[in-house]
């Protein structure tokens, strides 16, 4: 059971949901969530090991950022998230 | 793939009622269907026919409205997060005995068993917290 966890912040929710991660999840980070890329990047990288993380485009361009060039962390749209929650079991929020 | 959101934002804070809504219609455009949108604690403000942003920027409970009745949507609205946030309409607004109603056509009042009940019968339960 794969499931797809998105974090809507850098804080709380995103440490909340390093605690529930399984093998094979994966992680959307999204709205602040996506200052997790600068705030919280050692983090994210040691996650990389063994989750695939994503950032929601539209988020990160609002707040006129850019990903990551040295983490492999991809970036997706709209129809890059509903194919997230498509290719998932389930979707968890954390908030 | 059958969806069922969850929309916790309110229109005027935060993020998560647009997030929601762009969500909504990618959903759409990949041809999924939507069986519910649960409007649950202030997201119950998408339902208010009051909310008056300025021009230059979206009116979410508007554009939450074209997109359920346009699509034949089943919008639900928590009746208990509505009535203590004073989104009602006529009918409660009669029962309570208050001067107005501002409740949008096209959404329905009613109770969290409807959210439990579109998380077992849809695929897909999707959360967009405040």
């Amino acid at each position: 059971m794969a499931t797809l966890h998105t974090v809507n912040k850098a804080g709380q929710p995103l440490e909340l949901c390093l605690r529930a991660l399984n093998p094979g999840d994966s992680v959307l980070l999204l709205e602040e969530g996506v200052y997790a890329l600068y705030e919280a990047s050692d983090v994210l990288s040691d996650l990389l090991r063994h989750i695939a993380v994503y950032v929601l485009e539209a988020d990160v361009l609002a707040r006129g950022m850019t990903n990551r060039d040295d983490l492999d962390i991809d970036m997706v749209d709209y129809q890059g998230f509903v194919e997230l929650t498509v290719a998932n079991d389930k979707v968890v929020s954390w908030f | 793939m059958k969806y069922a959101l969850a929309v916790y934002g309110a229109s005027g804070t935060g993020q998560s009622s647009l997030t929601a809504l762009s969500f909504a219609r990618a959903l759409l455009a990949a041809g999924h269907e939507i069986i519910r949108v649960f409007f649950y604690q202030d997201g119950v403000h998408n339902a208010s026919s009051l909310v008056s942003p300025p021009q230059d920027e979206v009116n979410l409970p508007e554009q939450w409205q074209k997109l359920i009745t346009e699509q034949g949507i089943d919008a639900v609205v928590c009746i208990a997060a509505a009535l203590r946030r004073g989104v009602v309409n006529t009918e409660e607004a009669e029962r309570y005995e208050l001067p107005a109603s501002n409740f949008r056509e096209g959404y329905e009042l009613s109770g969290l068993g409807q959210l439990l009940e579109a998380t077992v019968e849809a695929d897909r339960l999707v959360t967009f917290g405040d």
